[in-house]
This record gives C-alpha cells, structure tokens and sequence, in this order.
C-alpha cells in the first residue's frame, strides 16, 4: 500500500500544481523561465528567513508563539515581494519595449502572466517545503497522526494545506502585483493580509479536531484568491494596453503592429500567436464573452508578419 | 547555461535549508502544517526526527534466532526470503480472542509467557494466524529458566534420577528453551520498546481493525530456514557450529623443558568453572550467578595465591601437586566445552600438552555461588555447600572436604563461610562440568562447591534475568578465601604461609563481577583494560560504545592461530590474560607479541594490547596458559586459519572415544546464519487500506477518515489521544537519550572550586539548555576539546532563574573529569542537553511516604544535593528523612558547608568515613544495615546515588525490610 498512499498524496498535494503548470503555464516559454527564477528568488528569501529564525528555535509550544512566527515570516516574504515588484517593474518596462520596437504588442493579460510566473515560483517552493519535504515518507508503510487531529494523518493535511496555500500564493502574486501597478494601495494590502490570514488559519490545527476546519478554511482561501484573481485577469486582461511597470514603462499599445517591421523576423519560430507571450493566450485571454474579451484576444492573436521573439525560440 | 547553474546552485541551496529543520520550514513559510504535532512531538525538527518518530526500531539485536541440533531446530525464524517482511497489527495477549479471526503480532508479557507458549505449540490455529511474537520483560516473573528441572540433560549425571529437580525454577514459570520452536519471528523487546508497544497494543485494542492500527514489522531471515537439523545445515553450509575457546593455566607452570607429555610427572588438582549461559534471546545471556559467579570465584582465588606468593618468600614450585585453574566455555550446551577438552587431551591435541588426565587426582568445580548471603543474622556464616558423588567407583572426596573446612576454619577464617557437606539424600552431584570428568575418569576425587544443597536457589537459573542486580561479590571473594586455602593446602602448600586478605579480594572480586557480570562498565573496567583490548559493538544509530559481556558462546565462524587472541571473545581473553599474570612467578620480561615477538618456549606473552605501541605489548611471562577450542566433536573445520575459506564439515572421529565412554549422542549445536539486515523490527502506525485507496482516487472523505468515529465515541477518542501522544513522546526521550547521536554545544565554565580533596565545584553557562533542566538527578554530558564526553549529574537544583548557570561536581578521574576539573573561568567545554529523567519523587508522596532514605557516597552526593535543595523532596512534609553521606573522610566530603542548610530542611544528615573506625561503619549499607530504624518498608521511599555496590547492597537491604522495589529511585 506504500505506493498507493504516495501517489494518493502526491496527486493530492502536487498534482493539481503540476495540471495547472502543464495546461497554463508550460506553453508559455518566457513564463516558464520566469517561474524557475522566482522559485529560485523565494528559496532565498526563505533561506534567509529560515537562518533568522534560527537563532529563535526551539520556540515555546504556544500558539502565541508559532503565531508571531508566522506573522514574523509573513511580514519577511511581503518585504521580499516588494523586490519582486522592482524586478517585475523593469521586466515589464524591458519587454513593452522590446515588443513596442518589434511591433508586438503586450497585453495587460501578458502582464498578468509574468506575475503568474512570479506567484508559481512562491507557490512552488513553499509546497515543496511544507510537503514536498514529507513525500518521501508517505512511500513507506507506515503514517503519522497528530494528537488533536485524528481525522487526517500529516501528510494528507500538508498535502492539502499546501494545494490551499499554494493556490492562493500564485493568486496574490497576480494581485499583489497588478494592485502595485495601478498603486492601489488597497489592492496591494490584499495581498500581505490575505497571506497572514492563511498562515494563521493552519494554527487551528492546533485545537482538537480543529485540523479539519483549518484545512477547509486553507482550500476555500485558496478558491476565493484563485477566484478574485481569475476576475482581475477577466476584467483587466481584457484591457488593450498594458498600465504595468510604472511611469516608466507606461506606452502607448500599438494594437496590431505593422506588418514587416519585425526586427527579429530572422529568428526562429516557435508557433504563430501574435501576443509577445507567445501562444495560448487565446484560453487565458477569454474571447469567448463581451467586447473588452474579445479585444484583448484580438490583440494577443493579431496576426504578425514574423515570429514572436520568445526567449525560447532564442534559446532554442 | 545559466539555467543549469541556478538549478545546482537552487539544489545546494534547498539542500542547507532542509537542514535546518522541518519545524523552521514550517514556520519560515508560514506554515504551521501540523501545528500540534510541533507541539506534542516537539522534538520533531527534521524529516528525519518524524521519520523515527513514525517506526520505532530496533536493529541487529533482540532476535530469538534458530538453533539446530542433532535432532531438530530450536528459535524461531521469519519469512526465509529477506525481501518479504512480515508485517502484522499488534495485539496484547491480553486481548486475544479466539478463535483467531486475523494475522496478528501477539505482544506477550513474559508472565503469561510459559502458559502462552504452551498454547501456541498445541494450536495449528494459533500458529497460523499469529505471525510475530514480541516479548515483553517489563514485569519479571518471581522465578524464571530457559532450561528444564535437570539442566544440561540427566543423560549426562553419573546417575540415574531423570525426575530429580535441580532447577527449582523450572516447572510452571519455564518454558525450556531447547523444546521451543516458533515458526514466527520471535523478538525480545528493549524495555523502552515495550512500554511503547504496550500502548500501541491498547490503542489498537480500542479501534476498529479495519481503521489505522500499530503494525509491527519483522524481518528474521534464517539463512538454514528449510534445514532439518543441523548436520544438513552444515552440510549445507547454512550454519556454523557453536563453539568457542576454553582456557586453562597451571600452577605451578609447567616446566619449559618438559616435552611432548608436558608434564614433570606432579598429580594435579583442577580447579573448574564455566564460562557462559543460555537463554532463548541470545543477546540477552546474563548468567551472573550460574556460572559467572563461580568463574570470579576461581579468578579470585587464583590471584590470592599470587598475591600471598609476590607477598612472602614462598612460590607455587613448592607445591608437590599441580593447581590446574580452567574455564570452561559452552557447557550449557551438552557439556561441549569439558567434552571437547577431554577428546582434545585424549587425542594429544597441543592446546591440552601437559594435562595428563592420567596425573588429574581432583577436581573441585565451583558452581553457583553468587546468592550467597549471610542468614539469618547478618554475621552469620555463609553457608557453602560441598556436593560429592557417592557410590563405588567414584573417588572418595572426604579430604578434599576436609582441607575446604580446615581453610575456613583456619587461614581463610575472615571469609565468615562454612563448608557443608550436600544433602546425603541428593542423587548425587549437581549439573555440572565434573561429571564429565567423572564420566572419563571416575576414581577423579570430585566436589562442587555452591550456595545450595538439593536445589538451586537461584529463581532466574539459566534465563535473562539472572543478571548481577543479586549477586553477591563479598560472598564470592569468600568462596575465593576458602577456595584458595583450600587448595594451596590440597597442593602440598604450607597453611600458615598463605596470607588471605580478605578486603583485597572482595576488591578483587567486585572488579573482576564489573567486568564479566555487569553489562557496565563491562570489559571497559580497568582490569580488562589493562591487559586486553576488549571488542566492543556500536549500536545502530548511535556513536556509543558498548562492552557489555556477551555470555552467549556465540558460533565458530573459523579458528585462526588457537593460542593467540585473534577470534577470541573477550571473556576468553581476559580470563587467559588474568591466569597468565596470576599464575606466573610475578616477574615481566621482555615486550611481546602473539605472532613476530613471540617469548620463549615456557613463556607466555601476557597483557597484549597492540602490537603498534611498545607500552601496550604485553610482556613475557613464565606461565602456563592455554586456550582450548570448545566446538561439538561431530565437527570438523577445513582451512580453518582463514575466515573465507573455513569449512565445517561432519566428522566421526571422535565416535570410538565417545562410545569408549559411553557418552550421550553429541547434539551438534549449530546456529543458523543470517543476512545483514537481520534482525529488523519496526513498529509503526499503518493506515487503513480504504484510506489509501480512498485518497489515491479522491472521492473525497473516504470511509475511515472523517467518520469523526473518535467523537462519535468520546471515551475512545479520547482513550486515542491519550495513548498516541505519550507513544510519540517516549519515542522522542528514546531517540535523545539512547539513540541518536548527541549534540553538543558550546559552554563555557564560569567558575571552578576545589571544595574537597578530588573534587571540584564547576560552574558552567549552559544557555538555554539549563531550561531542560526540571528535576534534581539529570545530568549532561560534558567534554572538553575533543575528548570523550563524561556524564556528569547536575549538582545544583532546577532553578527556572538561573540564567544558564549550572552546577557539577567533578571528581577528578577519569579522561573527562579530570579535563573539566583543570579548566579555569572562562575555558570553553561542549555540553550535550540535559539528560535523564531524574529522581522520580512523585512515586513516593510526602503524604504516604513520610520516611525517606536517602543514600550517596563520594560525588553521588551531587544529584542528591540538587534533589534536596529543589524542594521536590519535600523533607519538612515527612516525618523522617535521613541522608547517609558516605566518603573517605572529612577531607574528601564535597558539600559539607551545606549540610547544617540541608539540616534545616529537614533532612538528617549521617556521615560515613570509609576511613573511620570500626569495620561495619565504614560504609553507609554498613552503617544503615547496623541501624535500620525502620518498622516495615510501608510507607518508606529510597533514594540512591553512589557506588554501585553500595546501591546493590541498600537495595537488598531494604527490600529485606519490605521497601517496595519501585520505592527504591535512582536517576538512571
């Protein structure tokens, strides 16, 4: 049965992660890279918080104490994403000027996806932490149970927590940092307030019992941020222009770009969609519904005499 | 490219956070997954840590391991392919019900061993549906044997009482060991282990089967698995032979010049006793009182007549017969050690050259002699029974009783012992090594001497309980006084020139029982190392060195060169080690070695240690000393010298000599071999099967997860939680205490007083660690450098404001003592956490308690210090609380500024100078058993810290006053 409890939790925890990579993520060469990197950036920030926090280990078995933890943690990692939003920033005022001069255009929804890329990597590292760390053991024979949460064993609650936590990370990255683009300072609190709240909700495990309401609480989180942020992305991908990256990057969209005035014809092709995020975009743009829809899919799907110059078709 | 650095450089980087600690993930990324169990296995900081927290195991030990004979197999074995683990719930023998309607593991306390085994062997049902057996030794029975009425087999006396019982603690509380064959893996469980199993067992015992339970898992491979017996498994090559070495050593030694015969032609006189014992769990042997008592008793009396001789102008050459002393290893197995040597001697085997049966005139066996106590008053005469075998034929040992009583009586009078004649009404002499001496030489004058007359007194004969928490050292020296005058004057020796010390030889007695008997120090003791480099074993998990005797004989896995001491167990070497140094004239010669500085014919190179460093070579000495291989003479080994090539085979060459004497069919004890990996046991907490399923396809809560069966019966629930948080957290205090490697952190000594002579008040900055600290007793361990770490108790009491300030008191002896006590202020040691549970004074309330004893010698004082003045005590509460404070004298008292403040407190402090006047006052069980002033052990609690035959000695002295044992607290 080892092997039957190991995928159960790895489908469990992971899997739904690794569908939403695959179908959302994977077709996009630029994001897939961009999510390597965050990756790459949080397991930094969170070495750094891990190493501060040694100095304060073992910490009372107190829920006030794991709470300041947790908050303590949640404040270094909303401190890092404003580090997220500087490079973020310059990647978007970068890109809007590359496609402006190749005459590509880049969407809103293009933004969009760079702070998905950006969430996923969050996303990424902390499911690899806080379950990912634990898989291995769920391919042996036996499990671990929790005094005061007899209903689920560890595993099944890291797995879910995770897959809560997880979803909601990747939807407060593109909150977060579509709120920082227009400085609405009400949306950009979103974001640290949602994660405090998420983080908090895991110490209802900590009453008996509590683990099951705790867990239920951490997967809706992670429906409504996943919701709240599918909505940005209906209603402000669906804009013609991008807005993002600041007074900097703040231009002019040229929605259909002149034919023959691509720079980087020359370069390799990898696949036909007009949008400088190249391919796909036609299932996240949404057309099917409304005019501001159908505008942004008619932008990212407007036809180019050349290739789009993606990073992959660069690097292939 | 760059993607390839930042993915080896991300896994580098994930790779240092995975160290720091599973519970630092959680929290650095805000997550708190199993908040509570952070809290209730709060020892659990790495994958590694909830990992041990989920199987509790026990490796490489423990194992009931099959045996073969002649006839049949004995043990038990598991599923015979290593890969194929058996793995079933676990379930108390309590709460069996029959008829079996599953696989189970049956946990089974040794009490209800014998009727349950008894049960099994008739049940086909049983043996079907029981899959493992975990013994339980939490509770000892009151009496105990692994071995039948006659051990060793009526079939071998020079009688015939095949009925007769010897072993008065077999019948209902045994369970002999040679008719037990489990076709279950059978395993002995540490107690640690089973107290963690017994909880398992209750919480599965509450739950439905088909929802999670506790599982064990087993691994017991048994390499002769489908072997009959064991001459197809050394045909097989699926077993060794058991065997092991014999040593013998002549006084005096036998001249260098003497030839082939080896002899000068004197009668000898031999002295004998055995070396190892039995029990079905062969890693837990003991046999502290049957045999190992008698084998101190003989090396005793050995080193008096070395110590009488290096003290006068006379020697051993004087002697107009020859003292043969020898130990003789593997009797509990069909006699296979005193058989062996006889056919070794028969056939002019060179480890047997000058033991002329034909010149052995006596032979005087020391048997069982550890129990011996003075009764019915204190200062009565041990009581020290000689048994002779009557009847035509058998020599007439009536002289040799003689000269055992006239010792006593005369130079060896300070033993306190009297030397009796057995029972005429025995049927003769006692299981023992004489009667097969006897058996090839009948008119052999033959005693054995023991603490008992028709029966064995001993409850725990030939089982795992006969360890030395009962023996007697002071008894044995005694036995050692007499037995040395007695055959000094056997040997032609003049009476009045044997001088008996009888305070050297209890010294010499209680280490020579350290080493052999007691599982610590084991042969790290002195005396061991300073004339051997003992082997050791490392258990799994753990950097800790353990040189714990092993008083199982173990297997001949091949035989290299007989008279060195490669392939020689420990016991073997420092028995051979001991005779050679105390049966030589005293004078060391040159340095040697067993292969490149050989001595010279004659000699013998004693006290070897390495060949790599001139100090520990040995040095050569005039002595005879020998070892003789102990195996079964039905076998034989082909190039034997060499462990890869060594091959046993059967052989009939010793069939005419056995038939000559009419010896018993050898019974060929071989031992199974088995893989690495083997033995393996795991508990562990298995999920229900529908739970897996049910999560692997998703179809959200399945059946057995969220039935909220633990609300829907509250007093389940609740019985679950119970019985799941204090498992996991006597896992943690395992793995801190014994198993995992311990961590050390930097300290630093704030101050350093000599408070007395050898001992020094240190004051360490622990940190944070002090907060570990909650109960007087605990202790750490301490190292300076890279040293060996010392455990050292915690003089001063648990003080939540002692900003990291803790208090040893260091004895300035040994490697890491007397490192700590030369540091001054300032100097950096390496601390581990807090250790040990300390004394459990909630086990004796002030309430119902209201006399405590509380007892310490030396730095012993230490944690008693820190319990005192802790206040957990609670002395103003109690009506008598008395402090036996022993030391040398008021020099060496540590402390003594605190005793009026510990008067204050209630307690009545009694100090004990080893070095004052009177004999019985000298040390605190002297002085306490003088004046007990007790009415009864109702209501008495004890306390005890100190040297451990103090500790042995107050224990038996207040359980002879009823005290119960679970009163009597230690902080081991």
């Amino acid at each position: 049965m080892a092997a039957t409890a190991f995928f159960g939790h790895f489908f469990l925890g992971i899997g739904p992660g690794i569908a939403f990579f695959l179908a959302v993520i994977a077709p996009k060469s630029f994001v897939v890279l961009l999510s390597f990197f965050s990756a790459f950036y949080w397991l930094l920030v969170l070495l750094l918080t891990s190493a501060i926090f040694r100095g304060f280990v073992p910490l009372p078995s107190t829920q006030p104490a794991y709470a300041g933890a947790l908050l303590a943690a949640v404040a270094i990692e909303e401190a890092a994403r404003a580090g997220v939003w500087q490079m973020h920033k310059r990647a978007l005022s970068v890109l809007q000027g590359m496609s402006a001069s190749s005459g590509h255009s880049f969407t809103k929804l293009d933004e969009l996806y760079l702070a998905l890329g950006w969430g996923y990597g969050h996303a990424a590292v902390h499911v690899l932490f806080i379950f990912g760390s634990l898989l291995p053991l769920t391919a042996g024979h036996g499990t671990a149970y929790s005094t005061d949460c007899p209903q689920m064993s560890v595993f099944t609650v890291a797995a879910l927590n995770s897959l809560g936590l997880g979803a909601s990370l990747v939807a407060l990255s593109v909150v977060a940092l579509e709120a920082w683009g227009r400085k609405s300072w009400l949306g950009a609190a979103y974001a640290p307030l949602v994660h405090a709240g998420a983080a908090l909700l895991t110490l209802g495990s900590f009453r008996p019992g509590g683990c099951t309401a705790a867990v239920a609480a951490q997967l809706a989180l992670g429906l409504v941020n996943t919701w709240y942020a599918a909505s940005i992305a209906w209603k402000q991908g669906g804009s013609s222009s991008s807005t993002g990256g600041g007074s900097t990057a703040r231009h002019s969209h040229s929605s259909g770009g002149s034919a023959g005035a691509q720079p980087l014809g020359a370069l390799p092709g990898d696949g036909s969609s007009g949008s400088w995020m190249a391919a796909a975009a036609p299932h996240g743009g949404g057309g099917s519904s409304g005019g501001a829809g159908r505008e942004a899919s008619a932008a990212i799907v407007s036809p180019r005499a050349g290739p789009p110059p993606s990073l992959r078709s660069r690097g292939a | 490219m760059a993607s390839a650095v930042h993915s080896n450089l991300a896994a580098h980087v994930l790779l240092r956070v995975w160290l720091f600690g599973l519970s630092v993930h959680l929290l650095a990324t805000s997550q708190a997954v199993q908040c509570k169990s952070l809290e209730d296995i709060g020892l659990v900081t790495t994958v590694k840590a909830l990992s041990e927290v989920m199987y509790r195991e026990m490796k490489q030990t423990g194992g009931c391991y099959k045996l073969l004979n002649a006839t049949g197999q004995v043990g038990s074995q598991g599923d015979p392919d290593y890969n194929l683990d058996i793995d079933a719930p676990l379930v108390h023998a309590s709460d069996l019900q029959q008829p079996l309607q599953r696989d189970v593991t049956v946990l089974l306390p040794v009490k209800q061993s014998v009727a349950f085994m008894q049960q099994l062997q008739g049940s086909p049902e049983m043996q079907q549906h029981i899959m493992g057996l975990l013994f339980d030794d939490t509770e000892p029975p009151a009496s105990y044997s692994t071995v039948g009425p006659f051990p060793g087999g009526p079939e071998y006396a020079p009688y015939n009482a095949p009925s007769y019982v010897w072993n008065k603690a077999a019948g209902a509380n045994s369970y002999p060991f040679a008719s037990s064959w489990f076709p279950m893996p059978v395993f002995l469980l540490t107690p640690e282990l089973a107290a963690d199993a017994q909880q398992r067992a209750a919480y599965n015992a509450k739950q439905d089967p088909t929802r999670k339970q506790y599982h064990a898992r087993m691994k017991l491979a048994m390499a002769a698995a489908t072997s009959a017996n064991s001459a197809d498994c050394i045909s097989q090559g699926t077993c060794k032979p058991l065997g092991g070495y014999s040593v013998w050593a002549a006084l005096p030694p036998l001249p260098a010049a003497a030839g082939a015969a080896g002899d000068d032609g004197r009668p000898i006189i031999l002295v004998v006793a055995q070396m190892d014992s039995i029990d079905m769990f062969h890693d837990s042997v003991q046999g502290a009182d049957g045999p190992l008592s008698g084998l101190v008793s003989m090396l005793t009396a050995l080193h008096a007549l070395h110590s009488s001789f290096t003290n006068s102008s006379s020697s051993s050459s004087s002697y107009s017969k020859r003292i043969v002393f020898m130990a003789l290893a593997g009797e509990p197995w069909g006699y296979m050690g005193s058989r062996r040597l006889l056919w070794e001697a028969a056939s002019g085997s060179n480890s047997t050259a000058g033991l002329n049966m034909s010149l052995v005139e006596q032979v005087i066996e020391v048997g069982q002699v550890g129990r011996l106590t003075a009764s019915p008053a204190a200062d009565a005469p041990l009581k020290l029974y000689a048994h002779s075998q009557q009847g035509l034929g058998f020599g007439n040992s009536s002289s040799m009783l003689a000269a055992l009583q006239a010792a006593a009586q005369g130079e060896a009078s300070s033993a306190k012992a009297d030397v009796l004649a057995a029972s005429p009404s025995n049927p003769g002499i006692p299981p023992s090594s004489l009667m097969s001496f006897l058996r090839v030489k009948s008119s052999i004058q033959g005693l054995v001497l023991a603490e008992f007359d028709d029966g064995f007194i001993n409850p725990y004969f030939g089982s795992r309980f006969d360890n030395g928490s009962t023996v007697n050292a002071d008894g044995i020296a005694s036995v050692a006084a007499v037995l040395a005058a007695a055959v000094h004057r056997l040997a032609g020796g003049e009476p009045a020139a044997l001088k008996v010390n009888m305070t050297e030889l209890q010294q010499v007695a209680a280490s020579y029982a350290a080493c052999i008997i007691m599982p610590t120090p084991g042969f790290a003791c002195p005396t061991a190392a300073a004339i051997m480099a003992p082997d050791y074993t490392v258990s799994t998990g753990s950097a800790t060195r353990s040189y714990a005797p092993r008083n199982y004989i173990g297997v001949l896995q091949y035989m290299p060169e007989v008279q060195a001491p490669l392939g020689k167990s420990n016991l073997a070497r420092f028995v051979w080690n001991l005779m050679a140094s105390d049966s030589s004239d005293g004078a060391f010669g040159q340095a040697c070695d067993h292969w490149k500085r050989r001595c010279q014919e004659g000699q013998v190179c004693a006290g070897w240690r390495s060949s790599s460093d001139e100090e520990l070579m040995g040095r050569c000495v005039n002595a005879t000393v020998r070892y003789v291989p102990s195996y079964s003479t039905r076998v034989s080994c082909e190039s034997c010298s060499d462990y890869y090539t060594a091959k046993w085979q059967l052989t009939d060459a010793a069939e005419q000599w056995s038939q000559q004497y009419s010896w018993p069919d050898d019974p060929l004890w071989a031992e199974s071999d088995w893989p690495v990996g083997v033995p393996d046991l795991q508990l562990y907490l298995h999920e229900a099967e529908a739970v897996e399923v049910a999560l692997l396809i998703w179809q959200g809560h399945p059946t057995g997860i969220n039935q909220n069966h633990y609300n829907a019966d509250s007093k389940i629930g609740q019985h679950a939680q119970l019985r799941t948080a204090p498992a996991i957290q006597q896992r943690c205090c395992f793995c801190c205490c014994w198993g995992d490697p311990v961590e050390f952190t930097a300290a630093k000594v704030v101050s350093n007083v000599k408070d007395a002579e050898m001992l020094h008040r240190v004051v360490v900055d622990v940190g944070d660690l002090a907060a570990g600290y909650s109960k007087g007793g605990q202790f750490m361990q301490i190292k300076v450098g890279e040293g060996k770490p010392g455990f050292f108790a915690i003089a001063s009491p648990p003080d939540p404001n002692n900003q990291g300030l803790l208090e040893f008191l260091i004895k300035a002896q040994g490697e890491a003592a007397q490192a700590l006590a030369g540091l001054d202020a300032g100097a950096e040691v390496a601390v581990s956490p807090v250790m040990g549970k300390g004394f459990s004074v909630e086990a004796i309330p002030a309430d119902a308690h209201p006399t405590v004893l509380l007892f310490a010698t030396g730095s012993g004082i230490s944690p008693i210090k820190a319990l005192i003045e802790s206040g957990d005590l609670q002395a103003d509460k109690r009506a008598d609380v008395r402090l036996y404070y022993g030391t040398r004298d008021a020099a060496h008292t540590a402390y003594a500024d605190r005793i009026p403040a510990w008067e204050a407190a209630g307690v009545k402090v009694i100090q004990v100078f080893s070095n004052g006047d009177g004999e019985g006052a000298k040390y605190v069980q002297g002085v306490f058993g003088g004046a007990k002033g007790l009415s009864g052990g109702e209501g008495v609690g004890v306390v005890l810290c100190g040297h451990k035959d103090m500790c042995n000695a107050v224990k038996e002295l207040v359980a002879a006053e009823g005290v119960d044992a679970g009163k009597v607290l230690l902080n081991f």
